[in-house]
């Protein structure tokens, strides 16, 4: 099946001015990572601050322009397409995001965020667009006499409701939604991991998820791809990466996660060190100073991404000797 | 159980506000034995925060603590800091309790030194000189494993990652020597390999200094990995406490059960649909007369809706808030 979005060799570098006499420097987002969203599934991407994964999810809708690469969309280079045919192609896409307190404007009621899109994209009479902001109120589960409400008279989970009300509005076919559940509680945030689940299958939407937690992904997402610090360093099936991980960080993302013990057993397993400058990243494989598998030959050739079973990559020169989850003494602490 | 080293009695705290009086905090009682961790979780607004701030009455202007007792345990006696006149209960903060946030940023000069900062409690209480606080707040950088003290010692805060930061926090805690630290929320600006090793380094602390912790989070895994017991609050209230191992295992309010139950995990099996508690949390300023759980609550009754339930014992050491909590083994 063909993808909805593929990106390819996709590199952004930022500006950053480093040094007293300003020499130019540049902070390497993301570097050179392909990778594709297929039709109607949820591709989690995954990493921690820093390894790039919000600027990859705004290159792919071209809210930020990247350095070099391509990016298709119903096998069209947004790339090449001229503002009008951009502008109508945006439509298809859309963004959810992290902090409902920032993404809705204040001064605005709820009719208006709602009624925003089709002021843009459509010819539809007042009594229409109201109509049809009182169906997304009641898609996202919130009542219609919402619509004249400001935002601040909302919990954080009924913005995030209005939030993604509003990315439906247009009948998107592809969402990104950027850690939509991480600035929320969890009993709430699980009301809104359900809403979007259902949304799926009623729309039948395309999501990529952009998160930092590896649970909410493997809940939500039948596939994975783990950025280190604007590198692809794994991807592919969610449940196979979780149980037979084939890159070092991804077994450290693993193992670092605290899981609810009911034994009353503790384990604090973790690898020392932080995250490396992006400006001045190290050397061949960009994880390597944190990594208990690293070797001469990671500091000077840089591990190409390799498919090492059915749609499951890695990019890590010794990924077949990364041991298992279950064998985490690895990264002891 | 350890020793009591802080005992709460009946905290009450009242926030004067536009919307009136709101109880923040109401007839919280917890206590904390030497050496002790005790996680107090909760979701936002449920009074975990402000229950610490309480401890050292650090609390904003408009709360007031309305009634409780906060009893520090000294030579077999106990001091209540409710009523401590403030010049005392200044040389108890920072020296017998100290506290970190979650925000070492927020929580840091950011035109100081670190290595002044770390000192600087020490001078304060006049605990020494100087040149000894330097060398103290060296040797406290090394306690909480900063790598190249000597140099990071010089730095401001800025050019310190997050991590390195929520360490030269808790370096500033702990270099008085404190019985208890109060710990809100300390890892959860941090990413998780960052967070592993900031638990590690707590839990490493108590072991090697007898440190009790008071450990507020959100986060169940995270208070199931480093808490002895465990305190579960909602809207203003403690509603289950007890072993942490207990409270995980088998949680006695069904407020817990459902936290427990929403969160997706790596190790289960993988669920169509997560278990979410429906509706909202209900706002301090209307809370219901009954249980305030009652309106989200599968196991609500009647008789739920119409006062307010007891704490009852569900098991040794383990109470909860609910009058539908089954006795164990039944």
């Amino acid at each position: 099946m063909e993808p909805l979005l593929r990106i390819e060799r996709l590199t952004k570098h930022f500006p950053a001015s480093a040094g007293a006499w300003g020499s130019s420097a540049a902070v390497h987002a993301i570097d050179d990572v392909t990778l594709e969203v297929r039709p109607g599934e949820t591709l989690g991407l995954v990493g921690e601050s820093g390894s790039g994964k919000t600027t990859l999810g705004r290159c792919a809708l071209l809210l930020v322009e990247p350095t070099s690469g391509r990016v298709f969309f119903q096998e069209r280079n947004l790339l090449q397409l001229k503002r009008g045919e951009l502008r109508r192609m945006r439509r298809h896409m859309q963004m959810i995001f992290q902090d409902p307190f920032a993404s809705l404007d204040p001064r605005m009621r709820v009719a208006e965020v709602l009624a925003e899109p089709f002021h843009i994209h459509e010819r539809l009479s007042r009594s229409e667009i109201r109509a049809r902001c009182r169906d997304l109120l009641r898609r996202v589960g919130l009542r219609e006499d919402a619509l004249d409400c400001y935002p601040h008279e909302f919990s954080g989970g009924q913005r995030q409701r209005i939030g993604i009300a509003r990315a439906l509005a247009l009948q998107p076919r592809f969402i990104v939604a950027d850690e939509p559940v991480s600035a929320l509680d969890v009993s709430v945030g699980a009301q809104i991991i359900n809403l979007l689940q259902d949304l799926q299958q009623q729309c039948n939407l395309t999501y990529l998820f952009i998160s930092h937690s590896l649970p909410v992904v493997r809940h939500i997402a039948s596939r994975v791809a783990v950025m280190y610090l604007g590198k692809l360093a794994e991807a592919g099936p969610t449940e196979e990466v979780l149980r037979r991980p084939m890159h070092p960080y991804t077994l450290l993302l693993l193992v670092s996660t605290p899981e609810i013990s009911r034994s009353g057993r503790r384990e604090f397993h973790t690898a020392p060190g932080e995250l490396p400058s992006a400006v001045h990243p190290p050397s061949g494989c960009r994880f390597r100073t944190r990594c208990p598998l690293a070797r001469q030959r990671c500091a000077v050739e840089e591990p190409p991404l390799r498919q090492l079973a059915p749609g499951h990559s890695s990019a890590c020169h010794f990924a077949e000797e990364v041991p298992s989850r279950l064998n985490p003494a690895v990264f002891p602490m | 159980m350890a020793l009591p080293l802080l005992e709460i009695r009946g905290l009450t705290v009242q926030f004067y506000t536009a919307r009136g009086v709101l109880p923040a905090v109401q007839d919280v009682s917890l206590t904390i034995g030497q050496g002790e961790i005790l996680g107090l979780v909760g979701e936002s607004g449920c009074g975990k925060s402000v229950t610490a701030l309480s401890i050292l009455r650090l609390l904003p202007p408009n709360a007031r603590i309305a009634a409780g007792q906060v009893l520090l345990s000294e030579n077999g006696s106990g001091r209540d800091l409710a009523q401590l006149p403030e010049q005392e209960l200044r040389s108890i903060r920072g020296a017998r309790i100290s506290m970190i946030f979650q925000e070492p940023m927020t929580a840091l000069n950011p035109v100081m030194r670190v290595g002044d900062q770390i000192g600087e409690a020490l001078l304060a209480h006049g605990l020494s000189h100087q040149r000894e606080a330097r060398a103290a707040a060296l040797d406290t950088m090394r306690q909480v494993a900063i790598p190249d003290a000597e140099r990071r010692i010089r730095q401001y805060p800025h050019q310190l990652s997050g991590g390195l930061r929520q360490r030269v926090m808790i370096a500033m805690a702990l270099i008085c020597r404190p019985s208890l630290m109060i710990a809100d929320e300390p890892t959860t600006a941090l990413d998780v390999t960052i967070q592993a090793q900031i638990l590690a380094l707590l839990a490493g602390l108590r072991e090697r200094f007898g440190l009790a912790l008071l450990f507020i989070s959100h986060d169940l895994g995270v208070v199931s990995q480093i808490a002895d017991r465990v305190a579960v609050m909602y809207a203003g209230r403690i509603v289950e406490h007890g072993p942490a191992r207990e409270v995980f295992a088998a949680p006695a309010h069904p407020y817990t059960g459902g936290l427990l139950r929403a969160a997706p995990s790596l190790g289960s099996e993988p669920r169509r649909r997560l278990s979410a508690i429906e509706g909202p949390v209900p706002s301090l300023a209307e809370l219901p007369p009954g249980c305030a759980f009652e309106p989200r609550c599968e196991l609500r009754a009647p008789e739920c809706s119409v006062a307010v339930p007891e704490l009852i014992e569900a098991g040794p050491g383990h109470w909860t808030r609910c009058i539908r909590a089954a006795p164990r083994n039944s």
